[in-house]
């Protein structure tokens, strides 16, 4: 037997996914009492790179270990003085001993002895008989393990420092609903004590809304596998709170419930809508309010065939309350205007025009004086009327705000659905146009919706509020249209016409704001700026000595209508000092016509004065002959559209030609309007025509341009 | 090898196991040099002085200094390869443990034979080594 045949066994096992370098240096605490055990021990150890140190008792290797910190404790289990699991709990209890990974020598045999070693905190254990050659991969496996086992609390405690600085609770529930582990969030709502909570079902510590739809969530989840997210709001004692919740599977057992508490951030986001959608001085929901408000209701009203009235209320005079009391005036009577609306709601909803459960309202102020009431219904049409008379009720009585008595009206429109406008701004627009025409008709009254009102008014308002600036702030001004005699072709007359010089919109034609004038009356102002500056600029041109003996203004059917009107142009035409045969007035058939009998005493007195009356428009309405023959008229001017027309030899030529020859029967001159070729021309010399206006012998243009026409005839 | 060394190496094996002084001899050849005459040497020299506390408790009948010898006595024989002995010691270990020795004198005395039969036999190998 060759002794030094131990190849078999001397070699030692390759193992290369063993890094040598891996433990090298670490140092290994063997303490038995044997010592042949300590030699082998060594010997074997120090073969693979480890350092040792020796102790040969359990005391010796507690004093031992806190001198030198081993990495790594291999202990035999019976030894005098201090036996090894008395000594392995003492070291578990030392600094950083706890983890140190700490490997008991025991027979085979003895499983008692290999319980309680790991009951004494034995990190694994170590078989006699030894196997000499392992022994040392044995250790370094064991090292490279308590390294990894560090590494991971490394991470761990990482993650759970992570996790605690969350401000979220964290439940870690079983399929079962069971909690398994938690942790307590900032929200104070939420906070519990772990015992409380681990190893309890959800319901037996949330308020039980809240359990009810997490467990109902935790089960989706483990369903589909997918992670969830909702939103809770819990109630305890009378606070609110929001939580908001994600939920994540983890393996095939465990979902993990992240709850937010969100309440602030909702009270913030809360704070930030009602900032957003209520007027801050009333309170009431503001314009943006309404629009999301009933663009919702009209949405669902379509598909119910159901009704809905959008009124808008306009304080008549509030401006003028507020420059002459001051803001804060105008601000409490703001707050009482919306007092008294809620006032007014109230009594329609108590009251028999109320629609019962099935109706809802809203009030809400659209800025400045503006108030919008919406009705809905999803059965009934609304009363408008009766809610209307409700309103204006609260408006009858006056009210003392910071000692002082104000009273003040509205005046309220109204809009329907469906018969008013399907859509929001229809119904808005159309109440408004309403509300503006309650408005003009007065202050403190109410009108629905009509179609009649025209679509334009609301243009048409702001061009009125425009147009009584307009005189003041002189953007009216007159242009001069030459009158020529067509057997002459000499300048006989001008024709004043208004011009409106609008500082945003530019040139605004007099059909489109006359009527407004003559709608609000402005007309009165206006015509007798018109008729002064047409006298002066006419006084000018005669003194000047100018060959031009009339001056033609027009005139509208409401200035005639005023009762004064004939001591009104008396004494412009007086303080102008000039003659009035040099004016003209020139009056439409319509004008005639309406209130004829009227017309003809006060146009008699006019003419009387020596002014001369023409008709303008000719042909275009209606005339009664016999009337026509008995008003004091001087001249008819033959409407452009017929002129027009001259050269194609139609019937409105005829006419024309029909026209000139009843005027000069009735001796009437006759003026051609709107001529602009030399062939019209031609054609009206023909027929006789006296006199001719239009772009072929000058537009209307400056009364500095126009004297630059006088200058050349007279040369 | 002649016919002597040839008992006098079965002697040695009735008491030595020899795969475990194979283990040891591969530890050696792996790196630790005389590690097996060391060891032999460190038994020889540590042995003795359990050996003779042993029978003194025996003697005087305290279990509990029994069970400590023979433990530590016990765990020196099974590195050697000493493994009969190992399993003497360890009865008589486990009866001090339970503080009832059926007959101690009987086993102090296969004990003793015994240990003289396991230091004749590692004296052999020391001999063998050196030759």
């Amino acid at each position: 037997m060759s002794l030094n045949n131990s190849d078999s066994l001397g070699h030692q096992p390759d193992l290369p996914f063993l890094d040598a370098d891996d433990c090298s240096g670490a140092v290994v605490l063997v303490v038995d009492d044997d010592p042949t055990l300590r030699l082998l021990m060594k010997e074997a150890l120090q073969q693979v790179g480890f350092q040792v140190m020796e102790a040969r008792d359990g005391q010796d290797a507690i004093d031992l270990f806190q001198q030198i910190i081993p990495d790594i404790i291999l202990m035999d289990v019976s030894m005098p003085v201090k036996n090894g699991f008395e000594a392995c709990e003492e070291i578990r209890a030392l600094p950083y001993g706890r983890y140190l990974p700490i490997l008991m020598m025991t027979g085979l045999d003895d499983m008692n002895r290999v319980k309680q070693a790991y009951k004494a905190g034995a990190t694994d254990f170590l078989v006699k008989p030894i196997n000499w050659v392992i022994l040392g991969h044995r250790v370094r496996y064991m090292l490279r393990s308590a390294k990894t086992l560090e590494q991971l609390r490394e991470s761990q405690k990482n993650n759970q420092a992570l996790i605690d600085s969350l401000p979220d609770t964290i439940v870690k529930v079983a399929i079962n609903g069971t909690v398994l582990d938690y942790k307590a969030g900032d929200g104070g709502s939420l906070k519990m004590d772990k015992k409380d909570v681990i190893g309890y079902k959800l319901d037996a510590f949330l308020p039980k809304t809240l359990a009810t739809e997490l467990s109902g969530l935790v089960l989706d989840v483990f369903k589909s596998g997918e992670t969830a997210s909702k939103e809770f709001t819990i109630k305890l004692k009378r606070n609110k709170y929001v939580y908001e919740g994600r939920l994540i599977k983890i393996g095939d057992y465990e979902v993990v419930c992240i709850l937010r508490d969100i309440t602030e951030r909702r009270n913030s986001e809360e704070k930030i809508h009602y900032l957003a959608y209520n007027d801050a001085l009333t309170t009431l929901p503001n314009r943006s309010f309404f629009n999301e408000w009933v663009s919702n209701r009209l949405s669902y009203l379509r598909k119910l065939n159901g009704f809905l009235s959008v009124f808008i209320l306009d304080l008549d005079n509030f401006k003028q309350i507020n420059d002459t009391l001051g803001h804060n005036i105008g601000d409490a009577l703001l707050k009482s205007v919306a007092l008294r609306l809620k006032q007014a709601i109230d009594t329609v909803c108590d009251s028999q025009h109320g629609c019962g459960d099935e109706c809802e309202v809203l009030l809400s102020r659209f800025g400045s004086d503006e108030f919008a009431v919406v009705f809905v219904h999803p059965r009934h049409a609304i009363p408008v009327e009766a809610i209307a008379s409700e309103m204006h009720k609260e408006f009858s009585h006056s009210v003392e705000l910071l000692g002082h008595e104000i009273f003040i009206t509205a005046s309220i429109g109204s809009a329907s659905f469906p018969d008013d406008g399907r859509d929001l701004n229809a119904l808005v627009k159309n109440a408004d146009t309403a509300m503006h025409h309650s408005k003009r008709h007065g202050q403190n009254h109410f009108r629905s919706y009509s179609r009649s009102m025209n679509a334009r008014s609301m243009d048409r308002l702001t061009l009125e509020n425009s147009l009584r600036k307009a005189l003041d702030s002189n953007e009216l001004l007159l242009h001069y249209q030459p009158q020529v005699n067509l057997k002459t072709g000499k300048i006989v007359g001008a024709e004043a016409l208004i011009r409106w010089q609008h500082p945003e919109r530019g040139l605004i034609s007099p059909d489109r704001f006359i009527p407004i004038a003559e709608d609000t009356g402005l007309i009165n102002s206006i015509g007798e700026w018109v008729l002064g500056e047409a006298c002066k600029q006419m006084k000018h041109w005669v003194d000047a000595g100018y060959d031009i003996n009339r001056m033609a203004v027009n005139l509208s059917s409401i200035q005639l209508r005023q009762p004064d009107f004939i001591h009104r142009i008396r004494r412009i035409v007086s303080s102008v000092g000039i003659a009035p045969s040099y004016l003209e007035f020139e009056l439409t058939e319509t004008t005639l016509m309406r209130n004829a009998e009227r017309s003809i005493s006060l146009l008699h007195e006019i003419r009387d004065d020596g002014l001369v009356l023409s008709v303008d428009d000719f042909g275009t309405g209606y005339s009664s002959l016999s009337y026509l023959k008995r008003f004091p008229i001087d001249a008819l001017k033959i409407d452009r559209s017929f002129v027009q027309d001259l050269e194609q030899d139609s019937d409105d030529a005829a006419i024309t030609f029909a026209i000139i020859a009843m005027a000069h029967n009735l001796n009437l001159k006759v003026i051609a309007e709107g001529v602009e070729t030399p062939q019209q021309l031609q054609i009206l010399q023909e027929h006789e025509c006296d006199e001719g206006q239009g772009y072929l012998f000058g537009r209307p243009q400056l009364p500095i341009e126009f004297e630059e026409l006088l200058k050349k005839q007279s040369d | 090898m002649n016919k002597t060394e040839k008992g006098e190496n079965q002697a040695s094996c009735d008491s030595l196991d020899q795969s475990v002084l194979d283990g040891l001899r591969a530890l050696e050849s792996s790196g630790s040099i005389d590690l097996l005459s060391r060891v032999i040497n460190l038994y020889l020299s540590s042995s003795i002085d359990l050996v003779r506390l042993l029978e003194a408790a025996c003697d005087s009948g305290e279990c509990e200094k029994i069970e400590q010898y023979a433990h530590g006595l016990k765990s020196s024989c099974n590195n050697v390869g000493a493994l009969s002995l190992g399993h003497y010691l360890e009865s008589l270990e486990a009866e001090a443990r339970n503080g009832m020795i059926k007959d101690v004198n009987k086993s102090l005395t296969t004990i003793l034979h015994e240990y003289d039969r396991v230091t004749a036999a590692l004296t052999q190998e020391l001999v063998l080594k050196c030759r």
